[in-house]
């Protein structure tokens, strides 16, 4: 009974490596075509001619790589979407949504920080942010209660208020 | 009984072909970009160095050869190489095996250092004596191996709370970051030797024991005896290079990268591509080298200082012999 089982198992066994070696060669020379497909994936990398990622889509996107390394962007910094690398492989931008509390990103990143945001809250509200080193930022935004535009240089506050005079 | 053997058998094939679909769901978006260097550590005297990239290799790279010598290639982001003179490895800091000790004759991995889940070392350094690898990860903890001591752990969590290490010097003292100055322990005896009131990242100590620290596109040399600021000094300006060679003075101070002292001189690498040379002394600029087309990662010198040696992530390196 046992040999009996066994050979049968080698028969299958046999018959399903032949089936799997004629599907690999015929697939290896059908160019898969997914023109009417609807593809799902947890993430796509475009590199260019040197291999180096330029786009990257996924969820989630990976952390940042900051000349020559690669920095976390912590414990709640998980996000999701599409993110523009420079031709050094430096993460320069994206476009995402955090996977914790639901906030919508546009960012713009020189090669050592983020330098402009555009952002949504899920409950309503945006805000735009633009800066610079040394305290220069001017932040923009808007609730369901105010609107608020901050301007601070060197560090120094200038708020303005929609009922300001 | 038999029955049962059956059903394990088909159970083991199951297993194995789910096993294979599995493995095919870790896949991470990250060990791609295989142009950058990332680091860069001499290997001999002079001429001959190891280089690192995110895409996992680890190479040999000869002054004056156009190929790399392929020392290893790992399924991970290699950050920081080291090399140990008495040991005969490169040592690697990854974004997820931790830190590896490779032969750099046959390439095969000796020793593993697993570093918790989620978090890695952008920065490793090798003690001059080779005795101690110091570094710190991205959750901020700091992490000690006595090489000499089968690799163990020292910890001293308790006695430097919301501190990081940057450095041992030449007589295994141990200087340690925190809010607004630097310590200097002695792990032996476990005390504070002295505190230093300067902030940045310390790169390098010299024979002097001054020190070499970055803070971000500014350099400050600190004179560690006389407990004060000698100087501190930015790249003036970005070179930008036309292709037909001509060049104009941008007025931009970009990141410093790296720094490293010689006996009489400070060479500092930046995100302007650049490397600029500066009078130990006076920090009067002597000198600046142009001939990278994209940031300088990393530059190391050679132990009799003759040599340095950068690398761009862009895949170029550069030795540059010193007078």
């Amino acid at each position: 009974m046992d040999t009996k089982f066994y050979k049968l198992l080698l028969a299958i066994n046999l018959f399903v490596t032949i089936g799997l070696c004629l599907a690999y060669y015929k697939s290896n020379k059908i160019k898969p075509d997914f023109t009417n497909d609807i593809i799902k994936v947890r993430g796509i990398v475009v590199v260019d001619s040197s291999g180096v990622e330029r786009v990257i889509i996924g969820s989630p996107l990976p952390d940042p790589t900051i000349h020559g390394y690669r920095i976390s962007r912590g414990d709640y910094g998980s996000i999701s979407g599409i993110m523009l690398y420079d031709s050094e492989g430096q993460e320069r931008g994206g476009y995402v949504t955090d996977n914790g509390y639901g906030n919508i990103f546009l960012t713009l990143d020189s090669k050592t920080q983020q330098n402009a945001l555009f952002m949504a809250d899920p409950h309503g509200g945006a805000a735009i942010q633009v800066w610079g080193r040394n305290g220069n930022k001017i932040s923009l935004s808007a609730g369901d209660e105010d609107i608020y535009l901050d301007l601070t240089k060197n560090n120094k506050t200038l708020k303005f208020k929609t009922d300001e005079e | 009984m038999k029955n049962s053997r059956k059903l394990l058998s088909i159970l083991v094939l199951f297993i194995m072909l789910g096993c294979e679909k599995n493995n095919k769901n870790i896949q991470q978006l990250v060990a791609i970009n295989p142009l950058s260097y990332t680091d860069v550590a001499f290997s001999s005297i002079k001429d001959t160095v190891f280089v690192s990239t995110y895409s996992g290799r680890i190479s040999k790279r000869i002054k004056e050869q156009d190929k790399e010598e392929l020392l290893i290639q790992l399924k991970d982001e290699v950050y920081s190489l080291q090399y140990s003179d008495k040991q005969n490895l490169v040592i690697a800091s990854t974004l997820k095996s931790g830190i590896l000790f490779i032969d750099v004759h046959t390439g095969e991995i000796k020793k593993n250092l697993q570093i918790k889940k989620d978090t890695w070392l952008n920065s490793i350094f090798l003690s001059k004596d080779d005795n101690y690898l110091i570094g710190f990860d991205t959750k901020g903890n700091n992490h000690i191996w006595d090489l000499n001591n089968d690799y163990k752990k020292l910890d001293f969590k308790k006695e430097l709370p919301n501190s990081f290490i940057r450095y041992v010097d030449k007589l295994g003292a141990f200087y340690y970051q925190t809010q607004g100055k630097y310590i200097k322990w002695n792990p032996t005896d476990k005390r504070i030797e002295k505190e230093y009131k300067i902030s940045g990242k310390l790169v390098d100590i010299n024979d002097n024991g001054d020190f070499l620290l970055l803070n971000f596109n500014e350099f400050r040399m600190f004179n560690s005896k006389a407990d004060s600021l000698e100087f501190k000094n930015k790249h003036p300006y970005y070179i930008y290079k036309y292709s037909n060679g001509d060049t104009v003075h941008d007025p931009y101070q970009l990141k410093l990268t790296a720094a490293r002292f010689t006996m009489d001189k400070i060479y500092t690498s930046s995100l302007d591509q650049s490397i600029r040379v500066w009078n130990k002394i006076d920090g009067t600029l002597i000198d600046e080298w142009y001939l990278h087309n994209a940031t300088i990662s990393d530059i190391d010198i050679s132990k009799n200082q003759k040599q340095l040696v950068s690398v761009d992530l862009k895949g170029e390196i550069r030795f540059w012999d010193l007078k």
